[in-house]
């Protein structure tokens, strides 16, 4: 990583620091404690699959919230402030801009996600019988889905406002999840067509199931390494075809005092 | 002075407005139906909830599973009905299809509660459909059929499935025997019991196998000297 790139990352990371977003990070604490100590009479023999269920659950949740509010406010929060034209002044360009940003909230995401899996094993080991490192590949692939869901969250922040730019994120996490659904529904209701333009939509939306292994993780089943590799090719594929656009967009936009 | 009365003002208001809140809460909480109303709105259907739950469809699951122990808990005290259980059971099993514990309680709960044996045994075998590697649902069908049906040749099949499962401890071979046995299938109860005495590391366990073999092979050699048929107390031989 050149040095421009390590330094707006770096600085990224420290803004969301600033902006106390590891407090995220003791909720998460609060909630795995609570699914311990508070829900386990409740739990009637199922108490390691909900402590792992809820666990793994809050992880993405969290990690989605921190990438869909950061993301879409951080490129617009520079230029309303116009500290934008000063980095731009320098030999910074617009491009490798967007994507230290990208690179300095993906810094973020994984510190957190270390930090709170880490609670997460523990409080596991602390559970009898539950205990297993297969749940470190459910944490990898949170990862990379969240790291997806950041490079469609910028790709969105150049082109819209932030509040725009977050709805359409979150649009996009829920019909990511739904993509296997649409496909099927176009085979089932028959027309050729009809099964085209499906098969078309699967391809062009990001399948975030691909990446959502949490439950048969859950139920003892380990992720295979096959399948990591190629959801690492997947997710890197499709968030460098984000960013690029996204580049591309943002060296064409006006900014103000530039 | 006029400072003061402002303050006062300010939190007489606040309390007033907080007494407002609290008493249209509860006028709402009494109305008629609200109740009922509040309940169907808390379970829709299975289908619509795993396209609903977008990637947390296993914590959606728990979280029915909670409301599903409630509502059976407020059912046991005599505070609801059960008109929404097997719609909220269907909703936790297609959220988690592989959630082991809800077909086991659902199934107890048919069986207990609604003296249902039949939907008690398609809950598990529902289960059974989406955990094929797990002794815990066909022992439990074992079991039915062996404690309430007294179809010990049923049971035996259903323990011996149990028994092949990963998952599984001697527990199941050891019901597999005994139901052979209280089936009248004695070489396959036999041969059951051998298998378990060469397999078990519990001294307890052998010493129990030892017995069965004994006493099988025992009613082996009457039954060749005296006939399929014979009844009664075995004679020494």
């Amino acid at each position: 990583m050149n040095g421009n790139l390590a330094t707006l990352a770096l600085s990224t990371f420290m803004e969301t620091v600033r902006d106390r977003i590891f407090y995220l990070v003791g909720i998460f604490g609060g909630i795995m404690l609570a699914s311990t100590a508070i829900l386990s009479p409740l739990t009637i023999g199922a108490q390691g699959k909900i402590m792992a269920d809820v666990g793994l659950a809050s992880m993405a949740l969290f990690g989605l919230l921190v990438v869909v509010f950061v993301g879409s406010s951080m490129v617009r929060k520079e230029l309303d402030k116009g500290t934008i034209v000063t980095i731009l002044a320098k030999p910074v360009g617009r491009r490798e801009y967007l994507l230290g940003k990208f690179l300095g909230l993906n810094l973020t995401l994984v510190s957190m996600l270390a930090v709170m899996g880490l609670m997460f094993l523990v409080m596991i080991f602390l559970t009898p019988g539950t205990f297993s490192f297969r749940f470190v590949g459910a944490f990898y692939l949170t990862f990379l889905e969240l790291t997806l869901i950041n490079a469609v969250v910028v790709f969105f922040s150049t082109c819209v406002s932030p509040v725009l730019a977050a709805m359409f994120t979150l649009g996009v996490f829920v019909v990511g999840h739904l993509s296997q659904s649409i496909r099927d529904f176009g085979v089932l209701e028959g027309g050729r067509a009809q099964q085209m333009v499906s098969e078309v939509v699967y391809y062009l939306i990001p399948n975030l199931e691909v990446f959502n292994l949490r439950g048969a993780v859950v139920h003892g089943e380990a992720v295979p390494g096959g399948h990591l590799l190629m959801a690492t090719i997947y997710a890197v594929g499709w968030s460098a075809i984000l960013l690029l656009v996204a580049g591309s967009i943002f060296a064409r936009k006006e900014l103000r005092g530039e | 002075m006029s400072t003061l009365r402002h303050t006062v003002g300010r939190y007489v208001t606040l309390l007033v407005l907080g007494v407002v809140v609290v008493l249209s809460l509860r006028v709402i909480d009494r109305a008629e139906g609200m109740a009922e109303r509040q309940e169907r709105l808390y379970f829709p259907s299975g289908n619509f909830l795993v396209e609903s739950t977008v990637g947390f469809r296993e914590a959606a699951a728990d979280y029915l599973w909670f409301r599903f122990i409630q509502y059976y808990g407020a059912y046991a005290q005599g505070y609801n009905d059960f008109r929404y259980f097997e719609l909220l059971i269907d909703a936790v099993v297609k959220l988690d299809p592989k959630f082991v514990e809800a077909y086991y309680f659902a199934s107890l709960v048919y069986w207990s509660s609604y003296n249902d044996n039949e939907n008690a045994i398609n809950m598990l075998r529902r289960g059974i459909l989406a955990n094929p590697d797990k002794a815990k649902l066909p022992f439990q069908i074992g079991f039915m059929y062996y404690v309430i049906q007294k179809d010990f040749p049923l049971a035996a099949r259903w323990f011996e499935m149990a028994a092949d499962c990963p998952d599984a401890t001697e527990k199941e071979m050891r019901f597999a025997a005994f139901a052979r046995h209280k089936a009248g299938d004695e070489r396959v109860s036999l041969e059951l019991w051998k298998e378990l005495y060469k397999s078990t590391d519990s001294p307890q366990m052998k010493a129990l196998a030892e017995k069965m073999i004994e006493k099988s092979t025992r009613k082996i050699e009457i039954q060749r000297l005296y006939g399929e048929d014979f009844i009664g107390p075995i004679p020494e031989l």
